[in-house]
């Protein structure tokens, strides 16, 4: 039986070899379809009950692996625009993944055209039988048809997918603060105002308002969040000009998502920093709210 | 074909994995406003504290081991930006955390001998795709850090060029996801 069932494994997980009627550019157009296909494999066996088991080895009464079985996990890596290499299986303890099988489908272009080689890296049995073979050939098969037929596949199985993803909130993300974040930087530079002007219109970010000598810009997501503006204004000193950098923001458990505001402002006032010191070297942080004539003050 | 390619591919879809095709109207020769943007989304994507059950060297016993779930940018062997949510534990670096990942972006700007551009009118068409994810449950691992990075480089991409030209998967946000009351 085992002997069986090792030769059915060896004939089932031979390299095949399929045509591939995608047509027109590949960079551009066609691994972006063939990268469809394969996602759409993986978004239809996700959405199926496949499990796994972590348990390797002889267990004649099968229980071990009964204890260790989960669902099961797919990784989906695309290498280049060429080669897609497709697992299912667990994650163990040590970190590492316990594979059932892997596929490999690398386009290759030939003299008459594309084709795509299918390998299998990687694969696990019990007594001789591929695991979770089914999910397997049905795999190789959408994956192969798909790209012979040349057409991307009907996103409403990943679109379900993504819907089912953001069902949760996936929140293990929040580290909550609470209090007031307030930043308040000052930047000396010898840059005339114009050349300020022209250096933060680089700048990342949505401006709200742009004035001579004050700008405002909308930190955080855009869409239905609220707004949060940060304000940068200059002041005229003469000899050197002082550009201010102000941003305030007040934190607690119901506005968890100000904190993404708050690193993005940060990030926008290191942005601001980088691009007045591309030119001019001398410009410096001085001592916050040590420029006196602000005009936003 | 490239008609075909906008109307088949690059039509809007909710889809988080779907690609997404960026036309941008500035010279990106000057300054990398790409780059630019990937770190701004970086440094706005929250970070999560993960509990991971491990076994670590020299113990018997699987333990809870607390990593950091965070960004991490890179390059890939064509030299596009790539970026991966990777799983980092207390005093670890970048580097050792880079193979722990949960999913990857890629940036790549495209070419002009890839082919006609999908979106013509812009000097600048990029491909910013999903390299590298996990299934899991019937979900898609990470997908909120995965949502807001997406949707982060669009904005800092949109801020520079008010003009941008965004087609194809999901980039723009709906504060419904984030409601943290209606976690199960």
């Amino acid at each position: 039986m085992g002997l069986t069932n090792k030769l059915a494994t060896k004939i089932r997980t031979k390299d095949q070899v399929g045509a591939v009627g995608v047509r027109g550019d590949w960079a551009s157009y066609g691994s972006i379809v063939a990268a469809a296909i394969v996602r759409g494999a993986a978004c239809a066996l996700a959405s199926t009950n496949v499990s796994s088991t972590a348990f390797r080895g002889n267990d004649f009464l099968g229980i071990n692996a009964t204890k260790g079985t989960s669902a099961s996990r797919i990784w989906v890596e695309q290498n280049g625009l060429d080669q897609w290499l497709f697992s299912l299986g667990v994650t163990k303890v040590s970190y590492g993944h316990v594979f059932d099988w892997q596929l490999q489908f690398d386009v290759v272009e030939g003299p008459t055209g594309r084709s795509v080689k299918v390998s299998t890296p990687a694969q696990s049995t019990h007594d001789g039988t591929l695991m979770n073979k089914h999910q397997f050939m049905e795999t190789r098969e959408l994956v192969l048809t798909g790209l012979g037929l040349g057409k991307a596949p009907n996103l409403s199985v990943e679109e379900a997918l993504t819907r089912s993803s953001q069902r949760y909130v996936a929140w293990p993300l929040l580290e909550l603060l609470v209090g007031v974040e307030h930043l308040d930087l000052t930047i000396r530079t010898t840059l005339t105002a114009l050349e300020i002007d022209e250096r933060l219109n680089g700048l990342p970010s949505r401006v709200v308002d742009r004035g001579i000598d004050l700008r405002t810009v909308k930190v955080g997501a855009a869409g239905q969040l609220d707004d949060q503006i940060m304000s940068i204004s200059t002041s005229d000193h003469g000899e050197y000009r002082d550009v201010r950098i102000r941003f305030d923001i007040e934190l607690n458990a119901q506005t968890a998502l100000n904190i993404i505001n708050v690193k993005h402002a940060r990030f926008l006032s290191s942005v601001v920093q980088q691009f007045l010191k591309a030119g001019d070297p001398t410009a410096h942080v001085i001592e916050a709210g040590s420029s006196t004539d602000s005009p936003n003050d | 074909m490239i008609e075909a390619a906008t109307e088949s591919q690059f039509t809007s879809t909710e889809s988080l994995l779907a690609p997404l095709i960026i036309g941008f109207h500035l010279d990106m020769s000057s300054t990398d406003y790409l780059d630019l943007s990937v770190r701004g989304a970086i440094s706005a994507l929250p970070s999560a504290s993960v509990q991971i059950n491990l076994l670590l060297k020299g113990n018997r016993k699987a333990q809870l081991v607390a990593h950091e779930r965070l960004a991490i940018q890179g390059t890939d062997k064509l030299g596009n930006v790539i970026v991966r949510l990777c799983d980092r534990r207390t005093g670890e670096e970048n580097d050792v955390a880079w193979p722990r990942w949960r999913w990857q972006v890629t940036c790549a700007i495209l070419q002009s001998n890839d082919g006609p551009a999908p979106i013509p009118e812009a000097p600048t068409n990029i491909l910013l795709f999903v390299s590298r994810f996990q299934l899991a449950r019937g979900q898609i691992d990470s997908s909120t850090q995965l949502a807001f990075f997406r949707h982060f480089v669009v904005e800092g991409l949109r801020g520079i060029d008010p003009e941008l030209i965004v087609l194809g998967g999901q980039h723009d946000w709906k504060d419904a996801w984030w409601s943290v009351s209606n976690a199960d």
